[in-house]
């Protein structure tokens, strides 16, 4: 018999107990349909926020104050960092840029509209450092900086917010109940997961310290001439900016390090929900292998029958055996189709870009589907046809 | 000169059951000759069904040898037996054992399946098969959608899906009424003319009748010698007047 006979025979079987094969295809359409979600959202969540820490620059430093329990990540609450360590590491060599800054959350309006955005307390190299672009305008200069001036640039979401179709440049905002005259615009950066990278308001970092009562800065980005000296910088400005203040401790972290960090937390996370994802595809083989019981039971005289009509025990072996394995290819199609589409809808609710989205899909994540349930078909469908093969067909054919 | 199709020397075949052997069949002798048809009587429990599973190379002997076609059976593997089972040998059964799910047509087609036959030629000899025993009306009807008598005529449409030698019949009319049972029995008259070989266990003596030749088994022996059993005469070496008294019966 030839296998695609042998495959066409299996489907028979199928189709003749259509809504039993449907249920226990069901079972693993769930398994693989968490399996490959969750693998493919881990996989475009870590490439999406790599890349956001990427487009930082490979030659930048972020100072920040060490958290108490040693983990990373802004500790901006108890910010002990000033705008005087900002000072001193200008006169580090080899350094290009220095830049403190201070970001909280504020309110903004003026005569007709009012919104709450995220307020950056920056330095005149906050375009270049954060990889936004000017619109409209111009940029705020060191001076500003120095005479702490209220002058501000406006995200284009904040732009269409408080002032819509009319022209903002010369205009004031109110922030926090302070006046700000608006300067610049900004070009427009797009959502991340959901969050609005452009209902932002930037401002020079002392002004926001005078508006908000803040007397420190929460990080200080520090850019290097050359990214190979990064590791070398890094030590440096440990140094220094322990020698001022002993007591304290400070972190440095490299564009490098925040990845490492991200990535272990995004993958250990990822794999965790994978394992339990794993876990209910197992279920769905365990499902397999128990239909598949009851059917070679259920089917012990159409066994009989088939073995009196010439059938060997291997050829009723893989008709049982490719039964199963169909059973778990299907599944593992139908549930990597219902995870495209799922990934499709969240990204639609949740504002993602799709073409980005799409194209950073793990092709090897839908083919794992597949292939893991077809596996696992085949494994949990090893011993009903083994013990459909091994049937004596004399009593099969006596079986009521 | 006539050969011997099957040959049986000396058979012998017991079950263990709750510790104990069984002996089921005992010093069992028997030839068949090509074109022969067969009969097999005797009480329920002597041991017909199991001869026949056994000719039929679904069991084996427990002793004694057993020739098919020439082929030691006992020397044979699992898969050649299959095959042999599959090309040479056609079943039919009291219970038609008919696939429930499956449409008369493509229940015809299993054997031709498992020969390795190509699907188009499968369909083609099938209807040409159900057209051979009066069913080209209902290729695609299923089991529970025909008659006994129908169902029986699949039955053995499928039996010679592969052009087998022998036909192996154990009680083919036993679940159908006596018009029924004789349209089957003429079917297989008709099979004797083109050369295959019979053998049928049946309880009916008017059934018996319309083999060649009659062996009766009892206790798992066969009874009366077989030479000196009664010879009925072919069916169209009767007169009409015979054959009209053997129709009514
Ligand atoms: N697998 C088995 N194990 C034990 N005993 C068996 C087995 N198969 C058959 N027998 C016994 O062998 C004997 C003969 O059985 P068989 O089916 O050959 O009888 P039979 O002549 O066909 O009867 P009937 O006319 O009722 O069909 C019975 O007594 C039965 O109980
Ligand atoms: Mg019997």
């Amino acid at each position: 018999m030839k296998t695609y006979e042998m495959i066409l025979l299996a489907l028979e079987g199928l189709w003749a107990h259509r809504l039993r094969s449907t249920l226990t295809v069901l079972g693993v359409v769930i398994g693989v349909f968490a399996i490959v979600t969750l693998i493919s959202l881990g996989h475009t969540v870590r490439k999406e926020v790599t890349g956001q820490i990427s487009e930082l620059g490979a030659g930048l430093l972020m100072v920040m104050p060490a958290r108490e329990d040693g983990a990373f990540g802004p500790g901006m609450m108890r910010s002990n960092l000033t705008m005087r360590d900002a000072e001193k590491l200008k006169n580090l060599p080899h350094i290009d840029v220095v830049s403190p800054s201070l970001t909280v959350p504020a309110r903004a309006e003026t005569a007709s509209a009012r919104a709450g955005i995220t307020l950056y307390g920056d330095s005149d190299t906050f375009l270049s450092i954060q990889g936004y672009e000017l619109a409209e305008g111009r940029s705020f200069h060191s001076g500003e900086i120095t005479a702490r001036s209220r002058v501000v640039l406006l995200g284009s979401s904040v732009r269409q917010k408080l002032f819509g179709a009319t022209d903002p440049l010369g205009r004031t905002v109110r922030i926090n109940g302070a006046t700000f005259r608006v300067i610049g615009t900004l070009e427009e950066k797009g959502h991340s997961f959901g969050h609005d990278r452009d209902n932002i308001i930037v401002a020079p970092v002392t002004a926001v310290q005078d508006i908000s009562g803040i007397r420190n800065v929460g990080i200080i980005f520090v850019r290097a001439e050359n990214p190979n000296m990064i590791d070398a910088l890094q030590e440096r400005i440990k140094a220094v900016l322990s020698r001022v203040q002993t007591e304290r401790e400070i972190q440095v972290f490299s564009q490098k390090d925040i990845i490492k960090v991200s990535e272990s937390i995004l993958g250990t996370l990822t794999s965790f929900l994978t394992a339990i994802a794993g876990i209910s595809l197992l279920v769905g083989g365990i499902g397999i292998m128990n239909i598949m019981l009851v059917s070679v039971q259920e089917r012990t005289r159409e066994i009989g029958i088939r073995r009196a009509l010439g059938a060997t025990p291997r050829q009723i072996m893989m008709q049982f055996l490719i039964e199963a394995l169909l059973l778990g290819a299907l599944g593992g199609l139908i549930g990597s189709l219902f995870s495209l589409l799922a990934i499709h809808g969240l990204a639609y609710w949740a504002n993602w870009p799709l073409e980005g989205l799409l194209s950073n899909l793990p092709a090897s994540a839908f083919l794992l589907g597949i292939l893991g349930a077809s596996g696992i078909g085949l494994i949990f469908g090893l011993y009903p046809a083994r013990k459909a093969s091994q049937l004596d067909p004399i009593t099969a054919l006596r079986y009521e | 000169m006539v050969q011997k199709i099957i040959d049986i020397i000396d058979l012998q075949k017991s079950f263990k059951f709750s510790g104990n052997r069984l002996s089921i069949l005992r010093n069992i002798n028997l030839s068949v000759h090509t074109g022969e048809f067969l009969a097999i009587m005797g009480p329920s429990g002597s041991g017909k069904s199991t001869l026949m599973n056994i000719i039929g190379l679904m069991d084996r002997p427990s002793s004694g040898s057993y020739q098919l076609l020439g082929h030691e059976a006992g020397n044979l593997l699992e898969e050649e037996r299959c095959q042999l089972r599959n090309q040479k040998m056609g079943f039919v059964f009291q219970s038609f054992n008919l696939l429930p799910r499956f449409s008369a047509q493509r229940n015809v087609e299993i054997p031709m399946l498992y020969g390795g036959l190509a699907p188009v030629e499968r369909k083609r000899r099938a209807r040409e098969l159900l057209e051979r025993v009066g069913l080209s009306h209902r290729l695609h009807h299923r089991p529970i959608e025909l008659s006994g008598g129908e169902r029986q005529r699949v039955g053995i449409a499928r039996a010679l899906a592969n052009q087998p030698s022998v036909i192996l019949a154990d009680e083919p009319t036993g679940n159908l009424d006596q018009r029924t049972g004789r349209e089957i029995l003429h079917l297989f008259r008709e099979l004797l003319e083109e050369g295959k070989t019979i053998l049928m266990v049946t309880h009916d003596l008017d059934v018996a009748k319309w083999a060649d030749r009659i062996v009766t088994i009892q206790d798992g022996s066969i009874v009366a010698p077989e030479e000196s059993v009664v010879v009925i005469p072919k069916i169209e070496s009767r007169t009409s007047q015979e054959q009209q008294r053997l129709h009514s019966l």
